[in-house]
C-alpha cells in the first residue's frame, strides 16, 4: 500500500510539473493557430512571473511564458522528479536528510538576483536558468519525504477513525 | 498542546493574504514565485513561534500548501479591478524600455495577448490553475520554511530528550 502511494505521488508530481513546463512553451507554439489560447495560457504564469521581454527566451518568434530564471525552476524541478527513482536510493541520504541544502543552493540564485538587482553586473540568461535550475533540482528530495510523511500519517489518521 | 490541535490555518491566512496581495500589485510581483515562497515560509514561521510541539515537514508542506491556496483566492480576487491599472503600467514600461534598447521580435504583439476581454470561464480556469501553481510553490516555501525554522526547534527538543535524567549518569562539571 505504501509503495502504491509512493508511485502515484512520484506520477501525480511529474505529470503535474510536466504540464507546468510544456505550458511555458505552448503559446510560443500556439501563437500563429490560436492567438486567444495562447493569449489565454500566457495570462496564466502572469501572477508568478514578471514576464519581461528582455528577460525572456524567445522561441519561434515568440517569447515563452516565463523569464529565463523560472524556466530554470519549472525545469529543473521536472527533470529532478523525473529521474528521482534513479538517483533516490544512493542520493536521498546525502541531500535528504539535510534541508539546509534547500537554503545552500538558494545562494547563486540570490546572489545573482541581487547583484543584477544592485546593477553591479548583468548575468546572461543561460546563467539565470542555471541559477534556477539547480536549486530547483534539488526540491523533489525533501518534496517526496514531505508528502510520504503527509500521506502516511494521513493513512493513520484514517486508521483510527475506523477502529473507533 | 495536543499535536491534532495545530492551527494552520491561522497562520496560513495571515500570510496567504499577504503575498496574495503583493503578488497582485505591478512592480512588486517582478521577484516572481518568491513572494509566495517567502510567505509560505513565513507562515510555517508562525505556526513554529504558535506550536509548543515540534512540527513535522508534512505540516510544514500542509502550511504552505494552504499559504498558496489563500494567496490565489486573494490574487484572483485583486486583480479583476487592478487589470486596467495593469494594462497601463505594462505598456508605459514596455513604450519606454523599447526607446532605450533593442527589443525582442514579437514583443508588441505581447501588448495585445495582454489585453484579452474578460471572460467567466477563463477567470475560473484561470483561477484553477494559480491556485494549483501558488499551492505548489507555497508547499516549496513551506518545507524551505522548515529548514529555516522548524528544524531548530525539532533539535532543541532532540537534545532535551537526550539529556540524562538521572543525577547518576551525568558527568561531573568542571
Amino acid at each position: 500500500m505504501k509503495k502504491k502511494i509512493i508511485i502515484w505521488s512520484w506520477l501525480l508530481t511529474v505529470l503535474i510539473s510536466g504540464l507546468l513546463l510544456a505550458g511555458i512553451f505552448l503559446p510560443a507554439f500556439l501563437a500563429g493557430k490560436n492567438r486567444s489560447l495562447a493569449s489565454f495560457i500566457f495570462s496564466l504564469y502572469s501572477p508568478l512571473c514578471h514576464q519581461r521581454p528582455e528577460r525572456s527566451y524567445n522561441l519561434w518568434g515568440q517569447q515563452l511564458s516565463v523569464c529565463s530564471r523560472c524556466l530554470g525552476i519549472y525545469a529543473g524541478f521536472f527533470f529532478s522528479a523525473f529521474l528521482y527513482p534513479v538517483y533516490k536510493r544512493s542520493w536521498k541520504i546525502k541531500i535528504g536528510q539535510n534541508f539546509q541544502w534547500l537554503i545552500v543552493l538558494a545562494l547563486p540564485l540570490a546572489a545573482d538576483f541581487l547583484a543584477g538587482w544592485l546593477k553591479i553586473w548583468d548575468s546572461p540568461l543561460f546563467f539565470k536558468t542555471l541559477t534556477g535550475f539547480f536549486w530547483a533540482a534539488v526540491w523533489p528530495f525533501f518534496w517526496f519525504k514531505a508528502l510520504e510523511e503527509f500521506l502516511s500519517s494521513a493513512r493513520n489518521v484514517a486508521s483510527a477513525g475506523k477502529v473507533e | 498542546m495536543d499535536k491534532k490541535q495545530v492551527d494552520f490555518l491561522t497562520p496560513a491566512a495571515l500570510a496567504g493574504a499577504l503575498a496574495g496581495l503583493v503578488s497582485a500589485v505591478p512592480f512588486f510581483n517582478c521577484l516572481c514565485c518568491l513572494w509566495i515562497m517567502a510567505a509560505a515560509a513565513f507562515s510555517v514561521y508562525l505556526l513554529v513561534q504558535k506550536s509548543e510541539v515540534a512540527i513535522k515537514s508534512s505540516e510544514a508542506l500542509l502550511t504552505g500548501i494552504l499559504t498558496g491556496l489563500v494567496a490565489s483566492l486573494v490574487n484572483v480576487i485583486l486583480e479583476i479591478p487592478l487589470r486596467p491599472v495593469y494594462a497601463v503600467v505594462f505598456d508605459r514600461f514596455f513604450e519606454s524600455l523599447s526607446r532605450f534598447m533593442e527589443m525582442p521580435p514579437g514583443w508588441e504583439n505581447l501588448t495585445q495577448m495582454r489585453d484579452q476581454g474578460f471572460n467567466l470561464a477563463w477567470f475560473f480556469l484561470g483561477w484553477l490553475f494559480s491556485s494549483i501553481m501558488f499551492s505548489l510553490f507555497g508547499a516549496i516555501g513551506g518545507l524551505i520554511g522548515y529548514s529555516l525554522f522548524g528544524q531548530k526547534k525539532n533539535s532543541g527538543e532532540k537534545n532535551a530528550q537526550t539529556l540524562p535524567q538521572d543525577d547518576s549518569h551525568s558527568q561531573p562539571g568542571l
